[in-house]
Order: C-alpha cells, then sequence, then structure tokens
C-alpha cells in the first residue's frame, strides 16, 4: 500500500509546480526533493491522502486501482493525463457529468461512431444534452 | 548626524542578525569555521611571507563559508512552513489524483475530448 502515496506525490508535486502562483519574493527558498524532506515534513505532505483513505473505506479499492493505473503509464501518458486534469479543474459539476458520461459511452465505440457522436454532440440544443444525459449518464 | 543614527542603527541591527545566525549553525559547521579561522591566525601570526600572500584569499573563503551556512541554515528552518502552504494552496488538486480514471483524464486531453469543448 505504500505505492499509493508515493505514487500520489510524484504525480501531485509536478502539478502543482505549474499551478502554483509565483513564489511571494525571489529570495523563496525552493523546496527540496522527496527524498531530503524530513520525515515530518513528508507526513505533512500526505496528510490529504491519508484522511481521505481513512474516511472513505468504501473508496480504497477504487483508489488503489487508479493509483495503479497511474503507475503502470508511460510517461507519455502520465503527462497527457496531468494536462486532462489541469482541464478538469476548470469544469463546474455539470461539465465533469458531461464529461465522465461521453468518456463512458465513447471508449467502447469506433473511431467511426465517435467521430459520429462528436458531431451529433457539438449540432445538440442544452434541452437535447440533458436528454441524452439522462440516457447515457456514468454509472 | 542623522545619518550617522541611521549608520550606527545599522550598524547595530547587522550585527544583531549576525550574532543570531552564528547561533544557529551546526556544531559541524561551527567546528570548520572554527578550525578555518585558526588556520588563518596561525598564518598571520607565524610572518611566513609565503603564507601572508594566501591570508585574503583564505579570509573570503571565511566569509563564503560563513554566508553560504547561514544562508543553509535559514533555508532549513523556512521549509516547514513553505510545504504547509503548498498543501494548504492545493489539497483539493491532490485528492483529483486518485478521484477519476487516469485514462480519464487521458481522454480530457485527447483531440476527440478537445473537440467536444465542454466548457
Amino acid at each position: 500500500m505504500r505505492l499509493v502515496p508515493t505514487l500520489v506525490l510524484a504525480l501531485w508535486l509536478p502539478c502543482c509546480a505549474i499551478a502554483a502562483p509565483p513564489p511571494a519574493s525571489p529570495s523563496a527558498p525552493a523546496m527540496p526533493a522527496w527524498e531530503q524532506l524530513t520525515p515530518a515534513q513528508q507526513a505533512l505532505l500526505l496528510a490529504p491522502v491519508r484522511e481521505r483513505w481513512n474516511e472513505n473505506p468504501g473508496e480504497r479499492e477504487r483508489m488503489y486501482q487508479h493509483a495503479q493505473r497511474w503507475h503502470d503509464m508511460t510517461p507519455g501518458q502520465r503527462n497527457r493525463a496531468r494536462s486532462g486534469m489541469r482541464r478538469w479543474h476548470h469544469m463546474d459539476p455539470q461539465q465533469r457529468e458531461e464529461a465522465r458520461a461521453l468518456f463512458g459511452k465513447m471508449r467502447t465505440m469506433s473511431p467511426e461512431q465517435r467521430n459520429a457522436l462528436r458531431d451529433q454532440w457539438k449540432a445538440m440544443t442544452p434541452e437535447q444534452r440533458r436528454a441524452w444525459m439522462e440516457k447515457n449518464a456514468a454509472p | 548626524m542623522n545619518g550617522s543614527n541611521r549608520d550606527d542603527r545599522f550598524d547595530a541591527a547587522t550585527r544583531q542578525q549576525h550574532a543570531i545566525a552564528t547561533t544557529r549553525l551546526s556544531a559541524r559547521t561551527q567546528a570548520q569555521l572554527q578550525q578555518r579561522r585558526r588556520a588563518v591566525l596561525a598564518a598571520q601570526s607565524s610572518g611566513q611571507p609565503s603564507r601572508r600572500h594566501f591570508g585574503w584569499p583564505i579570509a573570503a573563503s571565511f566569509a563564503a563559508v560563513l554566508a553560504l551556512a547561514v544562508g543553509l541554515q535559514v533555508r532549513q528552518q523556512s521549509a516547514p512552513s513553505t510545504a504547509a502552504q503548498v498543501v494548504a494552496d492545493s489539497g483539493d488538486e491532490l485528492d483529483t489524483v486518485l478521484d477519476e480514471n487516469p485514462d480519464f483524464y487521458v481522454w480530457l486531453a485527447s483531440s476527440d475530448a478537445n473537440a467536444l469543448a465542454m466548457e
């Protein structure tokens, strides 16, 4: 189970470097590599994951599977996933539901079917999209 | 007169900061600095011209080592608060890493998903 915290930090810290605001002053010290952090600092950084893990026993299996998948990805896939995560952060709840549903539907389709759905989706009115979502909501 | 007072205050403040910084050095660093200081003083007192020749470079090295040591100490002391700030700023994003299937995030960055323009 050491995989989860190690992997989370390996993936999360580069995202922070991109998303974080510029340092307050040019003299602000740069944070060291993970190996150079003290045990207390490592525990502090892992606290959100630990808390999430302990408070949600029902999610542990899913979290672990996702961590395993991150681990199995190639560096190129991980970079694309981080890019997708940044897009995800800017979506509102409705957009996220639509994205989940479209992903769930498209991953089972052939390229031709995906193209057809994409064109269909772009032509839909908001009401038509709501109706499509009711039929195809992600589990 | 005012300029002189400012200089005195600046001098006193600088000396105070230096005194505080030197108390924060590790025992190992202090021992190294003392050793180098003794070497410089010994070279000066021996009166050997060849040793005297290196007095300024050694003193400059001493000052550089002191400055580096103080800088490292300050950096180590400020690290925990910086780490805490990173967590405070990005806690939600950390959760997101394991929230969704990573393949879903890959798809979100794909041309297929970009063409859908969901935002």
